[in-house]
């Protein structure tokens, strides 16, 4: 390609074709494989009853939609956002704790990275013998497997606040509280949203395994019900659903970063 | 004139796991009202422990620093400390920026900002009190940083290293801007640097310190006088002999 741009009109072309290029390429993939697995399917070269096939999942779909399939995503999607919204807040004072006080980071950091480490989802019998089996079991396990993920995060985010800046309002006399709350919480508004992005992703993953282990509605249980009665089409429409939800709740997150760090940042 | 600032026999011993470091040892020196001083040495001598002492963010090990007759003994809102570079907030607008100090110390007063929106328009940034610092050029945004230390009304000013985070050129043109409006302003200032001709050109009285543990290795006067052409200055003779003494002084 040649490197040479001479006028503006050039450029922003050369942009506009690149960028239509890629999402040319991206739809190309999409459709190449779902034919291709149609095509496999419909002449047997694959078995359609384990690997199940497009059509028969958007029937499938279809089928579901006019039962109770709306009920199954409510109930996965509802007990994410609850799951997200307390493991998020819960870690955010966590975090502003761990901050705040010295001695008290010091402290915790071991145990932090042994809960960091640990599978949450070895947990799950203890979270079902505690708060008993339910959506209160699910959304728990949602909470433990974002919570100190969120903790982890933010606290680094935290400690690598420019020190010059703190100084500086320390030099006005500000004292902890005002440090937090002039800079240290602005400054780690890019972080906050960093840690959500990957805490709304986890929260799902949460629910998933908590509706493994108990449930009666949500995708998770619909997964679990559907494999055992060998149903794979349900199975892979499922997951495939689970794909678009997951993908729905990043770009809220995500269009929402965007308006907080225009508003509050101005970056 | 009166003394204004006495500092006594400062010792600065800081302790770490490693050991003891003695930075600063016996520095006694005084200031009067409105008169400005430069402190240099060579780097890592304890030039900027000794001016965070006198700011009051560092308690020294031995000695007093007496201001006004008051002794500081923790950060006071006499002293305005400006760190290298502006530390601007990005998030803040010029006018929140140059408001944050006085929003620190809840003194948001009716008469309090109308001295920094003087200041704003006296020093023309009012036009640009509404933009975010990004898109303000260095020297601009220096002059905010400025306002905003000025706006709660220090009796001291200390410059730590203030402008070194800027090129050559904006870094000339803003010491002249500082200098011109701390005098105005009838301030008193000490600034650190390492910087000999920003020493020279922009101070009535230049310390010399030795290597660590500091002490004062020399004293120059700077015979300039208060209206001075910070730029202008740096032509003259007398300039390159004050800058001769300086220079071989911290070379020893």
């Amino acid at each position: 390609m040649n490197n040479t741009i001479y006028t503006r009109q050039q450029y922003l072309e050369i942009i506009r074709k690149e960028k239509n290029t890629v999402r040319l390429v991206q739809v190309m993939l999409v459709v190449v494989f779902l034919a291709a697995w149609e095509i496999a399917a419909y002449t047997g070269v694959i078995d359609a009853f384990i690997v199940s096939s497009p059509s028969r999942m958007v029937s499938t779909f279809f089928l579901m939609a006019q039962s109770d399939l709306a009920v199954h995503i409510l109930y996965t999607v509802g007990e994410t956002i609850v799951g997200f919204t307390i493991g998020v807040v819960l870690g955010f004072f966590m975090a502003v704790g761990l901050w705040y006080s010295d001695f008290v980071s010091r402290v915790a950091a071991p145990f932090l990275v042994v809960t960091n480490s640990l599978p949450k989802i070895a947990l799950g019998p203890v979270i079902i013998v505690w708060v008993g089996a339910g959506i209160s079991a699910i959304i728990t396990m949602a909470v433990a497997i974002s919570l100190i993920v969120t903790v982890m995060e933010l606290s680094h985010g935290f400690y690598a606040t420019d020190k010059n800046m703190m100084v500086t309002v320390q030099s006005f006399g500000a004292d902890k509280w005002q440090i937090f709350q002039k800079v240290v919480m602005p400054y780690n508004i890019p972080v906050l949203f960093q840690s959500l992005k990957v805490n709304i992703g986890l929260s799902l993953v949460g629910v998933i395994a908590g509706e493994f282990l108990v449930s009666k509605a949500g995708l998770g249980y619909l997964i679990v019900y559907a494999g055992q009665v060998f149903k794979m089409d349900l199975v892979m429409m499922s997951v495939v659903l689970l794909g678009f939800i997951a993908f729905l709740m990043y770009s809220a997150v995500s269009g929402l970063e965007k308006l907080a760090v225009k508003i509050i940042n101005h970056i | 004139m009166s003394v204004f600032l006495s500092v006594e026999n400062i010792n600065l011993t800081y302790q770490t796991p490693e050991g003891e470091t003695q930075a600063v040892k016996d520095v006694s020196f005084t200031v009067r009202e409105g008169e400005f001083i430069s402190i240099v040495g060579p780097s890592g001598c304890g030039k900027s422990s000794l001016l965070s002492c006198i700011a009051g963010v560092t308690l020294p090990t031995k000695g007093r620093i007496m201001l006004e007759g008051r002794r500081i003994n923790g950060i006071s809102n006499d002293a305005g400390y400006m760190l290298q570079s502006d530390n601007l907030m990005p998030w803040r607008n010029i006018y929140k920026n140059a408001v944050l100090g006085l929003e620190i110390q809840k003194k948001l007063t009716d008469e309090n900002i109308s001295y920094v929106r003087e200041l704003l328009k006296k020093y023309g940034l009012w036009e640009f009190r509404n933009s975010y610092p990004a898109s303000l050029s260095g020297g601009m945004r220096q002059r905010v940083a400025l306002i905003r230390t000025l706006a709660v009304r220090p009796r001291l000013l200390l410059l730590d290293e203030a402008f070194s985070a800027l090129d050559y050129q904006t870094r000339v043109n803003v010491g002249r801007d500082v200098y011109n409006i701390l005098r105005s302003e009838k301030q008193t200032m000490i600034m650190v640097t390492h910087d000999i001709p920003e020493a020279v050109s922009m101070s009535d009285r230049v310390i010399v310190l030795s290597q660590r543990p500091a002490v004062i290795a020399k004293t120059v006067e700077i015979p300039f006088g208060a209206q001075r052409d910070t730029v202008a200055v740096r032509n003259t003779q007398q300039y390159r002999d004050c800058y001769d003494i300086v220079w071989k002084e911290m070379s020893m």
